[in-house]
Formats: structure tokens, sequence, C-alpha cells
């Protein structure tokens, strides 16, 4: 099928290619003959009126297609994408019906529909990330608007690949490939969202070599001048200042002690099997959700403009973070663990506490010394930029010299980091692997 | 044990000593976990009417965040911007999903030498000790201030994990299927291609969604050092001391990630099980695993796209 899907494709960009803009009709036929070819090469049978329905489909839409962008777009602004998009209703609403006549069930057929519609809508912000589609205002001074059939072309394969993909496999049910075609076009969408060409990004790399304040990083300036092979100073240009990356250690042990104790009882009551009535466990979850869903660099940036800045803000912060983590993780253990001890606790007429204490605990303690260590290393990770926020720790020291855009020194401290994470990783993988 | 050992124990006559090793080993745990934790928080300088007069504080916060302002322009003012956090963890962990697949495969002990395996995860392991917002400022000197250079922070740190969690997974496959590729003359790569990756791709592909949705927290904090998304639209209102503001960004957040967490949580277990969920949608359509999978995606995706481009028409001038 990925054979006749090729060469469908191929005729739509064939099509674009020979008939441009103004010969929409052209366009179309070569498309629904390339359409028809690919049915036929994957031994699907359709009947003539099904032939007809589909050419007149796709000659409706590649007309109103050619309507809708006869030239290079001003900007490529919601409106002019919708636009795009209903021009692909026809051959959408012709494939969906053939592929209902062909026995699909109706949510595929609709699927199909709805995949060209999208297909469509998505296509000429794919153009622009792949580079081949630039509009007038994003063009600079002197250049002349360049619209020809490449650009065509490249909107015309995203559609049809997609589109097209969408109805064999509806046709010949093999729903995968309509799965792959629409992440794919998702993810172009996307792309371009976040400013994405590839043309762009080439001149960008190519540029790292003019940067001014960029390379070498500036190692002397962040552990101090001098014998810095033997016992650095990290004092970060401010000898008289609190050591930075000492801070941010013990924000992070500091977060993680209090986060996985304050997690325990959190944990216990948002499991079904351990919690003490329906209220507490619901209450219990929802707030559960709310301060995991909630980053880490938020917090700090609501603790930081409500108890000040500092170090106690940032461990506030990566205490909750900590917290919310361990108490995810330790209560789905709880969820998993045996309910025999506890009913037999229970039954021998223990209380709820001391039940849960002596039954359920050591259950998963194990577990729960594994997740804390794990959550060590997060936490140390979250320490070093919580300062970008004033929370206290290096990131604060990052935060300073990213004002004076004195990138080489950046650099280095984030090479210091990243040593500084991978030796304790190392120790704590070290660990899990002793202890568990 | 015979029955009379096992009566004189219960009698107490041969009752065993309890062994030491276990109790010192609680001990050096113990002061291995105190010592650390005191020597820090003594080092935080947090006195104690700081503390005590700290749940006040953040309750003040909190009480001027209620009710977030949800009025149509702060609505239209930041739900772009978490979209572009989206976008950002989308692309990202798309990028990371794609550069890391081949590279798990090399990182594999079982697929690849022991040199070349040993090479590419300590080049996973120092990738991913680094931070995305630190790589995020790291990188803005060159790909400028914007969405893209969070794109670019966010997918580099995810090809570390992704990469690790994807070798593991390449490690722990059945050996069968690729000795019977080899037996019937299979090249590498057609033991590769049908030995091992039918048997891995469910899984892996669970954690490129496992990782989407932690992308997604990533990238909402990488506004901070400029780097797009949510986090600039946060710390501007702190600074405006806009609380009722600052209430709404957290709000939208709140929401967002957990209608993503909700949706990824479904359809990892779907992958990862291949067996449905009765469920509304399930329900409705009835048809086969991949089929819905197909069917719900587009489903999200479409109402997505819709309602985003209906406040971005609003938004737009005409």
């Amino acid at each position: 099928m990925a054979l006749a899907l090729v060469v469908a494709t191929t005729a739509l960009f064939v099509g674009s290619l020979f008939g441009f803009v103004a010969y929409g009709i052209v366009w179309g036929l070569i498309a629904a003959a390339g359409l028809l070819l690919a049915l036929r090469m994957g031994r699907v049978e359709t009947d003539l009126t099904e032939r007809v329905v589909l050419a007149a489909g796709f000659v409706a839409s590649t007309v109103a297609a050619t309507r809708v962008l006869p030239d290079t777009p001003e900007t490529i602004d919601v409106l002019l994408c919708l636009q795009f998009a209903a021009a692909w209703i026809p051959v959408g609403i012709a494939c969906a019906w053939v592929a209902r006549r062909h026995g699909a069930r109706l949510a595929s057929s609709m699927n199909t529909a709805l995949v060209w519609i999208l297909g469509g809508a998505f296509a000429i912000p794919a153009a622009q990330t792949l580079g081949v589609l630039r509009p007038i205002d994003s063009l600079r001074r002197g250049l002349e608007p360049e619209f020809g059939r490449g650009d065509y072309a490249i909107i015309a394969l995203v559609v049809s690949a997609v589109g097209l993909a969408a109805f064999l496999a509806a046709v010949t049910r093999l729903p995968g490939l309509a799965t792959g075609s629409a992440v794919i076009l998702f993810t172009a969408f996307a792309g371009a969202s976040v400013g994405f060409t590839i043309p762009g990004l080439i001149a960008k790399i190519a540029n790292i070599v003019n940067l001014p304040n960029f390379w070498p990083p500036d190692f002397g300036w962040a552990i101090g001048e001098g014998s810095w092979w033997w016992l650095p100073s990290w004092e970060f240009g401010a000898p008289l200042r609190a050591n930075p990356i000492i801070e941010t250690l013990r924000i992070g042990i500091t977060a993680t002690v209090v986060g996985c104790l304050v997690a325990l009882p959190v944990a216990f009551m948002a499991s079904t099997l351990t919690s003490p009535n329906k209220t507490t466990y619901l209450v219990d979850k929802a707030f559960m959700n709310v301060t995991r869903t909630i980053p880490d660099l938020f917090w700090a940036a609501i603790f930081v403009a409500s108890v000040g800045g500092g170090a106690f803000a940032g461990t506030l912060a990566l205490t909750i973070f900590c917290m919310a983590i361990m108490a995810k993780l330790l209560s789905e253990t709880i969820d998993a663990a045996s309910p025999g001890p506890l009913e037999a606790a229970k039954a021998a007429g223990s209380r709820h506490f001391p039940a849960i204490r002596t039954a359920v605990l050591p259950q998963v303690l194990p577990n729960y010394v594994a997740y804390s260590l794990y959550i060590f290393e997060l936490s140390i990770r979250a320490s070093f930029v919580i300062g970008l926020v004033g929370g206290g720790g290096i990131g604060r020291v990052l935060e300073a010299q990213r004002v004076f855009y004195k990138f080489d020194r950046i650099l280095a401290i984030v090479i210091v980091i990243g040593i500084v994470v991978f030796i304790l990783e190392q120790v704590s993988v070290a660990l899990r692997r002793r202890l568990v | 044990m015979n029955l009379e050992t096992h009566e004189a124990m219960a009698s107490g006559a041969l009752r065993p000593k309890q062994p030491r090793g276990p109790r010192i080993f609680r001990w050096v745990i113990g002061i291995a976990i105190v010592v650390p934790f005191l020597w820090s928080a003594a080092g935080l300088n947090v006195s104690i009417d700081r503390l005590l007069s700290a749940p006040a504080d953040i309750w003040n916060i909190v009480h001027r965040m209620f009710p977030p302002d949800l009025s149509p322009e702060t609505v239209q003012r930041a739900l772009p911007k978490v979209m572009e956090s989206l976008f950002i963890a989308w692309v990202g962990t798309m990028m990371a999903a794609v550069i890391s697949l081949p590279l798990s495969f090399v990182a594999a002990r079982n697929v690849s030498s022991r040199t070349t395996s040993a090479i590419v995860r300590q080049l996973f392991i120092i990738i991913r000790s680094v931070p995305e917002v630190l790589l995020a400022m790291v990188l803005i000197p060159v790909t400028g201030l914007g969405a893209w250079t969070g794109t670019l922070a966010i997918g580099l740190h995810s090809v570390g994990t992704l990469g690790k969690l994807s070798s593991e997974v390449v490690e722990g496959i059945d050996p069968g299927p690729v000795e019977a590729v080899a037996g019937v003359g299979g090249t590498k790569l057609a033991q590769i291609r049908f030995g091992i990756v039918p048997q891995v791709m469910p899984t892996i592909m669970a954690y490129w969604l496992y990782r989407f949705e932690i992308n997604i927290r990533a990238s909402a904090v990488l506004g901070v050092v400029g780097a797009g998304g949510i986090g600039l639209e946060l710390v501007n209102q702190l600074a405006f001391n806009n609380y009722a503001r600052v209430g709404t960004v957290l709000f939208l957040t709140i929401v967002v990630v957990l209608v993503i967490d909700t949706i990824s949580a479904k359809l990892r277990r779907r992958i990862i099980t291949g067996q449905r969920e009765p469920g509304p949608v399930a329900m409705f359509i009835g048809a086969g695993r991949i089929q819905r999978l197909a069917m719900i995606t587009f489903a999200v995706l479409a109402t997505w796209f819709i309602v985003f481009m209906l406040i971005q028409m609003q938004s737009t001038p005409a």
C-alpha cells in the first residue's frame, strides 16, 4: 500500500508542477488519475460512479485551492489556513463516501474527510516550516516575492500525503498510516508556530563563530583564578558572598528530606487501600494533582513573591516539588500493595493507623527508599535553576550574568553544574543499586 | 526446620539472637540522612520567626490570586502562550524521539559493540545532566530569544533521557526473534527491523508520550529565561503584583497540563496493554485498537486546533 500512496502523492505533486495556479482543473485531473492508478495498484475495486465522484471531488478541490491561494500571501494567518482547509472539503467528502461504500466504518469515513481538511489547514504553515513558502511581510526589503510551482507543489505534497494516507488507510484498513501522517503533520504545524525553519537553523548555527561573549567559556572567572586544580574556590567573582554551589546543594538536600517525609501521609491518604475515608481521599487526590501540575520554577516564583527572595523560598518551592512527585509515585505503589496483611491486622482488632504502619508500610518501604534517591537527583537538578527567579543558590549568579549578556561565564557555570550533577547522579545510582 | 526445633524455638530455648548487622546498617543510614540534613538546614539561615510567619505570607498571596482574572483579554493574552509551551514540548519531544531512536540501538549492549555502546551511554548521561533551562540559557546567544531556543533545549535534554530509557528497553528484549531472523540468514539490519523493533516499539512510544508530559512542565518554565512559553507571563505578572492574573496563568497551566496528562496516560496504557478502556469515546466508536487510537488523536487535535484558531481569530485585529 505504501507504493500506492507514493504513486498517488506523486501524481498530486506532478499535477501541481504542470498545472500551475491558473489551471486548477488540469492539476485536479492529474491528481485524480494518480489516485485511481494507486487504487488499482492496491487492488481496490472501484466502479464507474466512484471513479467519477473521486475525480470530480479532486477537481473541485484543486480549483478551490488555486482560487484561495493564487499568489504569495501577505501573511500566513489563521484565516488563510482556514480558507485553504475549506478548499479540500469536496475531495474529503468524496473520499469519505467511497470509503463508506467500501465497508469502512462510519467513524473511519468521517475521519478521512476530517483528515483532508486538517491537511489543508496545516499545509501552509508546514510549507513555511520547510522554508519554501515565505509570506510577503517576512521578506527583506529589496527582495521580490517569488511564488512558483515549487511552493505550490510542497503545499500539495503536504495535503495529499496526509489526506491520501487517511483515505487509503480507511479503504484498505491500515490505520497506522493515518496516525503516522497526522502526527508528522501536527509536528510540522507546531514547528511552524515555534518559529522553526530549516534554512534559519542552518544560518544560526553557521553564525556561532561570530558571537561575542560566547566562546571560550570563562572558567577563570567561574572557579577563581590561581590554583584552581586544587580546591577551587567556586566564588564566582564575588568572594564575600555565601558560596552558591554549596547553598544550592543545601537547598536540594533539605527539600528532599522534608519533602519525602511530608509525602508519606499525603501518599497514604491518596490510596483507596489506606485512605481513612472517601472525602479525605478525594481532597488529597485533588491537592496532589494541583501541586504536581505546577512546575518547580513556578512554585519558586510564587514563594519568592510571598516570603521574599533567597534560599528559604527556594527550599519551600523544592519541598513542594519533591513532595508532589513522591506522593504520586508512592501512592501508586500503595495501590499495588497486597491488601492481605492490612485485612488481617484489621480483623485482629487493630486501629487504622497502627494497622497501616505494621501491614502496609513495610511492603512499600523498599520502593520508598528507591524513590527518595531518585527524587534526590531530581531535586539537586532543580535546585540549580530555582535561583533564576530569586530562589537562591547558583541560579542567582546565572541570572546576574544573563542580564549582562556574559554568555561565556554562563557557559562555564553550566559546564560546572553539569559535572556536579553528573557526579551526584553516579553516586545516587550506585547507592540505589546497593540498597534496592 | 523440623517440628522439634520449631517447638524448642517457640518455648524460647533455642531463640536466636537478633542479628546485629541490620541494626548497625539502620543506624548508619539514619546518620547518613540526618547529618547532611542538619548541615544543610542550618546553612540556609532561616530564622524561626521567618519560618513561623511563612504560612501567613503564603496565604496572603494565594488569597489574592483568587478568584483568577478570567476576563477575555487576560485569557487571550495567556492562552496563546500556554499553547506555545505545548508546541515547544511537542516539537522538542518529536525531535528527541527521532534522534534518540537510532542512538538507542547503538547504545544497547546486545545490539552494538561494547565500546560503542559505552561511549553512547556516557553521551546520554552527559546530555542529561544539564537541566533544560540552563541549556536554553546557553543556546540563547546562538538561536536568539524565542520559542525555538526552548524547543532546541527541550529536544537536546530529552535525547539524553529518552535515549537511556529506550536503550534499556532494547536491552530487555526476548532474544528469540532476533535469533530466528539470524537463523534464516537475515542481515544485522533485518534482525533489528524484524526481531527487535516490533518488540520494543510500543514501550518506546509510551516513553515518548511520558516524556511529552514531562516536557510540558519543562517548557512552561522556559519563558523565565526568555525562551518562549508561559513562564515569562508568570514572571511579568508577579513583577507587577498582578496576582489575579498570576492566578489566571496558573489556572490555565494546571488545566492544560491535567488534560494532556490524562489523555496521554490513557494512550500510554492503551499502547502498552493493547486493551481498550471502556469509556464514552471507545463505546461510541467501537473499532479496532489502532483505529480508535487514530480517531481519538484526530478528535483531540481537531478540537484543539479549532479552539486555538477561534481564539487567534478573536485576538487578531480585523
